[in-house]
């Protein structure tokens, strides 16, 4: 199952603080807000997931095999 | 590529799936017992079962015990790791009936290392330190990870008996253990950003979320990149997949579910097994690693890695070299500038725990790190880096703003080589100037840069060079206190270090010093091939706290300028 949907028994962590390469879990409220308690992110399910996929951009080999030849080419 | 596959015992579903991998796909496997599990007869049982049918390797993960501080073991006192290698030790020997040859843990500090092998001397291996990691895992760890283990190799290592993670030079001075890193981390992404993001771990890489789902070629890519480092070393290369339980299950660095977390896992073994199949990779006991490893790679040679960004995209290379004077990492990118050097040649003495006056810092300290002590100007002044300045007609350009890449690397007779990939300089007149990096690592200390001309747009046009080390002393991002540094130049004038912002300029000197007292070490400037117009030695300010090296070069048909750094125990 990809973590694009939601799962109960995983773990998340504010995106905001992971940008700064800091990891904080973070849980939603009973009215299913996140709000972390180290920045001031907040945000639902939805936004959660956008702010993972935005965080992810930066790896853009991510999708890249690059196999011992391809790496000695590079 | 040698492979040392690890798993560390528990009583959860989690690590029974993943010995299954193991076994299921015939990896070798050394697993580890921690210190306080040893007498657990449900763990003793489970894990001589697997040890007789599948042949696993048995080691101790040596842990602080009950009763004793909420800490890692090397933090401890020195009484209380004494007590905690007794017990492990003897515990071992009454379960297994023979001792062990490998124990454990994520840093071993230079006592801990010598009681375990004072005490047990039938152990061979132990991993013993955490490729960079350190203030970034810290800080990244809601400033609660107190592990600092910064300076040492990615790769294997003789421990030095003074500091764990500096290499022996010799015999004497080795402390008779083969030391391996806790993974193996990303040769570009370890010194630029977490190494607890980018390793051999499939969980850190999720972690990191450099995986989507179940789309995780980071894994492949980086167990190949590790592959490529025997271009570089006669052959040899060198990973290991380390994983606790702890990771694949609920943990709270991942958010993915269990089920991706269990398949990229189990996808990474698959990996290697095929690669063993291919005869690419070959899985070993850790033992049999140490006993490989002590026939195959004498004490003294050099270590080589060649890390090329393959996450970003940036096109960045990074060059590594350890030997027991220094490990030098060559910037390529900021054209061919140092980013860290450690000077292991005036080995710094420092061991953990709560009766050391170093208590947590088990890193070698650095005189040079770019990525913490600014480097190359941003916001204010730049910081520990080197560089060379290019001067024509007035106009100065500064090499780091000139990417280069890894050309070439050699090695002779224990001298290594490095050519960058030449770059090309234009000037607003019109003049342009192709210069090419090339760096010799040898003996002594020494590391000598040389930058060839290759081209210019008017044969006979006059160049002003200014080869630049700014350097300091350190362990973490923050600076230490500088006071009781001596600068000097050869023509015997001294500088001590106040923060006074002075220069000693000594004209038609050739040779700069700095010595660091603090982490007993003196650095050397020295012109190698021409001369120089002038040598220079700064103090810093508070503000901006540095020492300064320069030797300032005239250039007309010269087609090389050779600049000597060397790092050397200081005399005292």
């Amino acid at each position: 199952m990809p973590d694009s949907k939601k799962n109960e028994s995983v773990i998340y962590r504010c995106p905001m603080c992971l940008g700064t390469l800091n990891d904080v879990t973070i849980d939603a409220d009973a009215c299913g807000i996140y709000r972390c308690l180290k920045c001031g992110y907040n945000g639902d399910y939805d936004n959660l997931m956008i702010k993972y996929a935005e965080f992810r951009s930066r790896y853009k080999l991510m999708k890249v095999r690059l196999t011992l030849e391809d790496q000695r080419k590079m | 590529m040698i492979l040392n596959l690890v798993h560390r015992a528990a009583l959860t579903d989690t690590y029974r799936f993943q010995q299954k991998c193991a076994h299921d796909l015939k990896l070798k496997t050394t697993v580890y017992i921690s210190s306080s599990l040893l007498k657990n007869e449900k763990v003793i049982s489970m894990v001589k079962a697997d040890q007789e049918k599948y042949g696993d390797e048995v080691g101790i993960w040596i842990d602080r015990l009950p009763g004793m501080p909420s800490t890692m073991v090397w933090l401890l006192s020195e009484a209380d790791k004494m007590k905690t290698v007794k017990y492990s030790i003897d515990k071992y020997k009454e379960v297994f009936g023979h001792a062990p040859k490998a124990v454990s843990n994520y840093v071993l500090d230079a006592h801990l290392i010598r009681m375990i092998k004072e005490y047990c001397p039938e152990v061979t291996i132990c991993v013993a330190g955490c490729f960079e990691e350190g203030v970034k895992v810290f800080h990244g760890c809601n400033n609660s990870w107190y592990l600092f283990s910064e300076g040492m190799s990615w790769n294997p290592w003789y421990p030095s008996k003074t500091q764990s993670i500096r290499p022996a030079e010799n015999e004497e001075d080795w402390a008779g253990v083969v030391a391996v890193p806790h993974l193996s981390r990303d040769l570009v992404l370890a010194y630029e950003g977490r190494n607890d993001f980018f390793a051999s771990h499939p969980a850190n890489v999720q972690r990191g979320l450099a995986n989507e789902g179940m789309i995780h070629e980071y894994d492949y890519n980086l167990a190949d990149q590790y592959r490529m480092q025997g271009d570089y070393n006669d052959g040899f290369s060198y990973y290991q997949i380390h994983v606790s339980s702890g990771w694949l299950h609920h943990n709270h660095n991942i958010i993915d579910c269990d089920e991706i977390t269990y398949t990229l896992y189990r996808d990474t073994l698959e990996y290697m097994a095929k690669l063993r199949d291919e005869g690419e990779v070959v899985d070993m006991y850790m033992s049999e690693f140490a006993e490989y490893y002590k026939k195959t790679v004498p004490i003294g040679k050099a270590d080589i890695a060649v890390g090329k960004d393959i996450l970003y995209g940036s096109g960045k290379h990074y060059f590594w070299i350890t030997n027991p004077d220094y490990r030098v990492l060559i910037d390529a990118f900021q054209g061919g500038s140092i980013g860290d050097l450690r000077p292991y040649a005036g080995k710094y003495e420092s061991f953990t725990g709560t009766d050391s006056e170093s208590l947590t810092m088990n890193s070698y300290p650095y005189i040079i790190q770019s990525q913490y002590r600014t480097g190359v100007k941003n916001h204010f002044q730049d910081g520990s880096r080197t560089t060379v300045f290019v001067k024509h007609n007035g106009e100065e350009k500064d090499m780091c703003m000139y990417p280069s890449k890894v050309a070439a690397v050699r090695r002779d007779n224990g001298e290594v080589e490095l050519d960058l990939t030449p770059v090309k300089i234009a000037f607003s007149d019109g003049f342009t100037v192709k210069i090419q990096t090339n760096y010799m690592f040898s003996g002594k200390g020494r590391i000598t840069v040389a930058r060839r001309i290759l081209e210019k747009s008017e044969a006979n046009a006059e160049l002003q060079f200014t080869e630049y080390v700014k350097g300091c002393y350190g362990f973490t991002e923050y600076p230490e206190n500088m006071k009781d540094i001596v600068l000097a130049s050869d023509n015997g004038e001294k500088l001590y270090y106040g923060y006074t912002d002075k220069t000693l300029a000594a004209e038609g000197g050739k040779t700069v010093t700095v010595s660091i007292p603090q982490i007993t070490t003196e650095v050397e400037l020295c012109a190698v091939n021409v001369e120089p117009d002038r040598a220079e030695v700064s103090d810093g300010s508070l503000f901006s706290p540095y020492y300064t090296m320069k030797l300032h070069y005239t250039l007309k048909n010269e087609e090389e300028v050779k600049t000597c750094l060397t790092v050397r125990k200081m005399k005292v």
